[in-house]
């Protein structure tokens, strides 16, 4: 059992050893107990990235954007200052788009196709496994398991138990570029070749499918009880969610890298040709549009008192729901290089000139700014403790939070 | 042997290492000359670190300003910020840029600029035209991007290759998000589309490198960009890593792998160019051509003997030339002669055949430029007398380009371009001697012609309302008030001004129609404020006052490519260089002036006032941007290391360095290794090198100090063990691009001893050397084709402590290349060295490089003769294999008859060697050679002298050759 939890490696080595040895040993048992020892040892063999099962309602940050809302909207009393490092990895490749956390264990994903884990009371690493293929930088938790899109390959979704590292189902759906909508008991995907999927979580089992005619880069979202989601071909398309139906399509122009966010009305995105939608959840008219003078590649976030997005002209926008009137906008020194996230007042943004920004959601203003060592396209996530982004140079920095009610 | 070759190599690289044509071309080689010392400063912006001189301070700062602004392009763009301060070094003309130090090699006027990724330095010229500035700056900085991009992209995806994008990706997206579609570009396209010669991207390959590979690139880009989104050019890149082909890549992003697309994309081209020849014509079509060989540009009428001719340019031999040849011809066409040689001496380095246009006046006096030394001169050349009248350089200028004689010969007005980077107007008359500036500003002034009155100058500029996005206007210097006043007027590039001769047209190229055709003006007629009825040309001006008739603007030729240079004749013709299949040649369109009236008049839109001159905003004067003297700063360019296992020698290891500061002009290099087999040799097999280049001023200067142990091999000495050490220094004077002297001290303890030989020699040796050297050769694609190379040696070696060494060297190397033909040359080489004293080092002959038929440097002596004769003729143009998995391609495979004769030897010569036969030359992607010899070997034996030969004998079979290496 001592093999069990010790590192692979040696453990192969000493079990040799002792076999060895055991040749010289008269009593059969200890023979047979070795065997056994080395069956039980191959069963622990498989890549695995917690050792313990997660607590039945642990703190979850299951997916892009946190939950299957996806505004990038937390609303909170609470506020964001005196952040202070506290941890800063080394990892072997750039982090993905976003982290995972359940309980006190962080999920990392990298470019290199793998997935890493590390205890958020130690900040050690737990485990990690090798995916068949890279990924587009996105991984969810649905319950305690782990689903995996694929930016290239065939079978490039699949979700599986960390604990145990058992694959429960594989799709062959071709590459995934954008992050999967989590949304109970369904999961919604866009693919590069494959149209819109929807994926029962529990089977498998693919509920429907909608042929796009062109790739998507853009992740997609439930909003106002529709799947919203753009192609590379400027349409944005909202569908039935229980039966892929068409319910509109919007010719906007440009391409759609970013994910559409919205609430009970309204729909809002941003495409490559620099312009900022509003529209008509319902009909899929255009509401209003917002020209900026570059593109724009990055979600919006939406709260009570604005709709917020960034674009690559190096400024962070602040738009009236209603009308689309330019309530402010700041500078961030930089383009961004991931999209804003709100929390309770403030708004978390990283940018490519390697800077972590805190801004005042109502005036702009910048609160705090945090030099890292790399490009951050990573987007930072808050648990209750900390806040974790990472950079591009293979970083991942871990904040301690001191909360001011 | 090997070893012994290799010691000889390597010190003669360190001793010779002053110059950095040496490396390239053994003991020949043009110079890359530093005329200017130039005093650099960098300026510190948000992303840049600018290397500038203080004479182009506000030429660096309008290109620091403009690579902010391309940055932010750029960074939208790619959605990626550059991680450091990105280093562009400006010049303000390509005559200094030709002289930087980033790059080893010689920079050919046609390049732009360029971005060296290793130390990731961008260098860029400017060249007059703030817009073409623009273009490059943000043409390089797209390569700085891309390299971030898609290193970030494999090092994030553990890959490790570099080549999957392909060169016509990387220079056609560059050009696109840079200027984006262009005339340049829409005439080169159509010109291929219409004429057929498009390389689909399945075929690209075959024009790796050239200009119609950027534009076809461009062109492939432009379309995705158009049919798909501009994004699926970022995705490209960002699906680099997916899979090692790019074919397979765009099947990914776009759904089309390469044959797929060629097959949409060169439809979609035909489809939108061909129904062009409804109303246009190829230029070939419906004018003559004048000219067929080479590229020929730049007509310039004049009459001899009262017969019409014209002077050109060409570079139909290799060597660009100024020809000239009758217009009349009875029977055959008339046969060019060469007026003028250029490309092989100081005086005529270069005359800009695509830039600068030249001009014969009445009397037959030619004006044109040339590169001399650190700048351009003007030259007036007695086209009668056929010889030089003037040769004029102006400390103030640096570039000169279209030199325009006045009708009374008194001057002569010129675009010219000073050291600070600025293109203006010039007027030289030559009855005062004086030179006089008619603009100073930052618009890019050229073409400047005299209106037939003598008062003012027409030119073509950039100052217009539209310069600022690339448009060029024709204007009007008044010489008697200093005005300038549009002559046309529009989004256009109205560039080349030419009067008739009877003063009654302005003819003139432009893009009005899409491509670049000729148009012309015909005269208006105005009372001036004394009541004289005036000639004028201005179909800009609305004004009325005075006008008696308007000019009237009228299109002339109507081709699918493009026609310049238009220059007309005494009988209303026009001669101009036509653009097709992607050559330049000289044509002449009949009878310009009675198809004018058969032409309809263009509607031209006039001004009714004066537009504001486009400003370049300054880089702001904050703390962020400051500018401090250069120091040098070290960083490693190249680092290597090696191990090796030889069955004679042992093993052995060792490492290469090279570093350098941001400019290139010091230069490090550090070689060590060691060969040592047992552990107690370790220290004594140490070898080490350490040079210093010196290469900012135009003399040159490299040290170094050495340390050399080991065993050793040659015919003459057999096996011996020698450790030498010392320090040498060198010096490099180039009297030109062509010629240069240099000198060498070298100064080295020896200690050797032979194997099985109780005989151990010690020595303090000391070197000299003083060499002359030139070369002008032009080679092709195997070897040198004209032109000569030339090497004299003289030197000494003396012991100074011992007197076992002491002997003097003489060496003289001689080669010249006659031109049979266009393709076919006669090549001689001479070669003669003398090593005379006391243990002498032997010279080696025998092989494929120098004395055919015999084995691989089997000869030594320390007397050495050499005579080649070589025919170099084309073999095989092209051949191409092909198997079922692809295909190769082999171009220019050369033929070879050849007559050896030579020997080295001590003592008196009792036999001299020789070889005759035939070869085959294979140039194998640029940088190897192939070469195999067939024939037969002979030799003469002597009574003590070459000149009393005694018999002829002729060795048994014939022999067969396989080596590498370029002809000699």
């Amino acid at each position: 059992m001592v093999l069990f939890f010790l590192p692979r490696r040696f453990s192969v080595l000493l079990l040799f050893q002792l076999l060895k040895k055991a040749k010289n040993l008269s009593a059969k048992f200890t023979k047979i107990a070795l065997i056994l020892s080395f069956l039980l040892f191959l069963s622990g063999c498989q890549h695995r990235l917690i050792k313990h099962p997660l607590p039945p309602k642990p703190f979850q940050w299951p997916q892009w954007g946190g939950n299957h809302r996806q505004n990038l909207y937390i609303p909170t009393q609470k506020e964001l200052s005196g952040l202070k490092l506290v941890k800063t990895i080394k990892l072997l490749s750039s982090p993905g788009r976003t982290l995972l956390v359940s309980g006190d264990v962080l999920f990392v994903p990298t470019l290199d196709g793998k997935l890493t884990t590390y205890s958020l009371l130690t900040f050690k690493k737990i485990g990690h496994i090798k995916l068949p293929q890279k990924l587009a930088g996105t991984a969810a938790l649905i319950d305690h398991d782990i689903l995996v899109s694929l930016r290239f390959g065939k079978k490039s979704l699949f979700r599986f138990n960390p604990l145990i590292g058992k694959k429960k189902w594989t799709l062959e759906l071709g590459s995934i570029e954008t992050e999967p909508l989590i949304t109970p008991s369904r999961i919604f995907v866009t693919t590069l070749y494959k149209g819109s999927v929807a994926v029962d979580d529990s089977t498998g089992k693919i509920l429907w499918k909608t042929d796009l005619h062109s790739q998507s880069h853009s992740s997609p979202n439930l909003i106002a009880s529709r799947i919203i989601f753009g192609d590379d071909c400027g349409n944005l398309h909202a569908v039935d969610p229980s039966k892929g139906d068409s319910l509109w399509t919007t010719k906007l122009g440009g391409i759609f890298r970013a994910m559409p966010v919205g609430d009970a009305k309204r729909v809002y995105v941003g495409t490559t040709n620099g312009l900022f939608f509003a529209i008509n959840s319902n009909t899929g008219k255009i509401l209003w549009k917002f020209p900026v003078s570059a593109k724009i590649v990055h979600t919006a976030a939406v709260a009570p008192n604005g709709v917020f997005f960034a674009a690559n002209d190096g400024f962070l926008y602040k738009l009236s729901r209603q009308s689309g009137r330019l309530i402010w906008k700041r500078p961030l020194g930089g383009i961004a290089g991931t999209p804003p996230l709100i929390y309770g007042t403030q708004i978390l943004i990283g940018t490519l000139e390697h800077r972590l920004l805190i801004v005042n959601r109502t005036s702009g203003e910048i609160k705090a700014e945090f030099k890292l060592k790399g490009r951050i396209r990573t987007m930072p996530i808050v648990t209750p403790k900390y806040v974790v982004t990472g950079s591009e140079e293979r970083w991942l920095y871990i904040f301690k939070k001191e909360q001011i009610q | 042997m090997r070893r012994n070759i290799q010691k000889i190599l390597l010190i003669f690289l360190l001793a010779g290492a002053v110059n950095s044509s040496l490396f390239a071309q053994y003991y020949f080689g043009r110079n890359k000359v530093q005329y200017n010392h130039f005093n650099w400063y960098v300026l510190t912006t948000k992303h840049f670190h600018v290397y500038y001189y203080p004479e182009m301070k506000n030429l660096a700062q309008i290109g620091a300003k403009i690579a902010e602004k391309s940055y932010k392009v750029l960074e939208d763009k790619f959605n990626q910020s550059i991680n450091r301060k990105i280093p562009l070094i400006f010049y303000s003309s390509h005559i200094h840029f030709e002289q930087t130090n980033v790059l080893p090699n010689f920079i050919p006027e046609g390049v732009g600029g360029f971005f060296e990724y290793m130390k990731g330095r961008v260098v860029i010229p400017a060249n007059g035209s703030i817009e073409e500035f623009h273009h490059v700056i943000q043409h390089e900085l797209v390569h700085v991007f891309t390299h971030s991009l898609i290193s970030q992209i494999l090092r994030d995806h553990k890959r490790t290759e570099m080549n999957n994008l392909p060169l016509w990706f990387i220079e056609g997206i560059a050009e696109y998000w840079s200027q984006g579609w262009d005339p340049q570009a829409e005439m080169v396209l159509r010109d291929a589309v219409v004429n057929g010669y498009i390389y689909p991207l399945d075929q690209i390959y075959q024009i790796n490198g050239t200009f119609l590979m950027y534009k076809e690139g461009e062109a492939a880009l432009k379309y995705i960009s158009e049919t798909y989104g501009d994004d699926k050019l970022l995705q490209l890149m960002e699906n680099s890593w997916k899979v090692d082909n790019f074919s397979d890549v765009m099947k990914l992003t776009i759904g089309k792998n390469y044959k797929e697309f060629d097959k949409e994309w060169i439809y979609h081209l035909r489809k939108k160019y061909f129904p062009l020849l409804k109303k246009e014509d190829d230029p070939a079509m419906v004018t003559k051509a004048l000219t067929k060989e080479g590229i020929s540009t730049q007509p310039a009428f004049f009459e001899k003997n009262g017969k019409p001719w014209m002077a050109f340019m060409s570079n139909r031999v290799g060597y660009t030339n100024i020809y000239c040849r009758a217009l009349q011809q009875k029977q055959k066409p008339a046969k060019p002669t060469i007026l003028i040689k250029g490309e092989r001496t100081a005086s005529f380095e270069a005359f800009h055949i695509l830039q600068s246009k030249i001009d014969v006046s009445k009397s037959g006096r030619l004006a044109f430029v040339s590169k001399s030394g650190g700048s351009d001169a003007l030259y007036i050349w007695n086209i009668p007398k056929n010889s030089l009248e003037y040769r004029f350089k102006f400390d103030s200028l640096v570039g000169i380009s279209s030199p325009s004689w006045s009708s009374d010969e008194t001057s002569l007005c010129f675009s010219g371009v000073d050291f600070g980077g600025l293109s203006d107007l010039y007027v030289y008359n030559f009855r005062t001697g004086k030179l006089k500036r008619l603009t100073n500003d930052i618009y890019q002034d050229t073409d400047p012609v005299w209106t037939p009155d003598g008062s003012g100058i027409v030119f073509s500029s950039d100052r217009g309302e539209f310069g600022r996005t690339g448009a060029q206007n024709l204007f009007r210097f008044d010489l008697n008030s200093g005005d300038i006043s549009y002559v046309t007027h529009g989004k256009f590039q109205d560039k080349s001004p030419a009067f008739s001769l009877d003063g009654k047209y302005l003819a003139f190229v432009s893009n009005r129609s899409g491509s670049f055709n000729i148009w012309a003006i015909q005269e208006g007629k105005k009372i001036n404020s004394v009541g004289k009825i005036r000639r004028f040309f201005s179909i800009a001006n609305d004004s009325t006052r005075g006008i008696l008739k308007k000019p009237v603007l009228k299109q002339l030729t109507h081709f699918v490519t493009a026609a310049q240079n238009p220059e007309w004749t005494k009988s209303g013709d026009i001669l101009f260089t036509a653009f097709e299949n992607f050559n330049f040649q000289i044509h002449l369109l009949k009878n310009a002036t009675g198809i004018f009236p058969k032409e309809k008049p263009i509607p031209s839109r006039s001004i009714a006032f004066k537009p504001d001159l486009w400003t370049v905003g300054q880089l702001a004067q904050s703390g962020k941007n400051t500018s401090i003297k250069y120091k040098p700063k070290y960083s490693l360019d190249v680092a290597q290391s090696y191990v090796m296992q030889d069955p004679l020698f042992g093993r052995s290891g060792g490492a290469q360095l090279a570093i350098s500061d941001m400019l290139g002009n010091s230069q490090y290099y550090i070689l060590v290794y060691n060969d040592a087999t047992t552990r107690e040799e370790f220290i004594k097999s140490f070898n080490v090198a350490v040079t210093q280049l010196d290469l900012s001023h135009r003399t040159t200067y490299a040290w170094g100090l050495y340390h050399f142990a080991g065993r050793y091999f040659n015919y003459y000495d057999g096996f011996y063990y020698e450790r030498f050490y010392g320090g040498f220094t060198s010096i490099s004077y180039p009297l030109s691009t062509f010629r240069r002297l240099e000198g060498n001290l070298n100064v080295r303890y020896s200690h050797k001893e032979w194997y099985g030989s109780e005989y151990a020699r010690k020595a303090v040796l000391i070197s000299n050397y003083l060499a002359y050297v030139k070369d002008n050769s032009l080679w092709g694609p195997t070897g040198p084709v004209d032109g000569e190379r030339f090497n004299f040696t003289i030197g000494n070696t003396v012991d100074v402590r011992y007197s076992n060494v002491n002997f003097y060297t003489l060496m003289i190397d001689f080669r010249r290349y006659f031109r049979l033909s266009r393709r076919i040359t006669y090549a001689t080489r001479f070669v003669g060295r003398v090593n005379h004293g006391k243990e002498t080092i032997k010279f080696i002959m025998g092989g494929s490089w120098d004395l055919r038929g015999y084995p691989q440097w089997s000869i030594w002596g320390d007397q050495y003769f050499l005579m080649n004769h070589e025919l170099r003729f084309p073999f095989i143009d092209r051949f191409i294999l092909r198997f079922p998995f692809g295909g190769v391609r082999f171009s220019s495979i050369r033929g070879a008859l050849f007559w050896d004769t030579g020997n080295a030897w001590d003592g008196p010569l009792t036999q001299l060697r020789g070889s005759a036969g035939v070869g085959i030359r294979l140039n194998l992607g640029g940088v190897l050679v192939l070469r195999f010899d067939y024939g037969k070997t002979f030799y003469t034996t002597f009574e003590n002298s070459l000149f009393k030969p005694r018999s002829f004998h002729l060795n048994r079979g014939r022999f067969k050759q396989f080596f590498f290496g370029w002809d000699f």
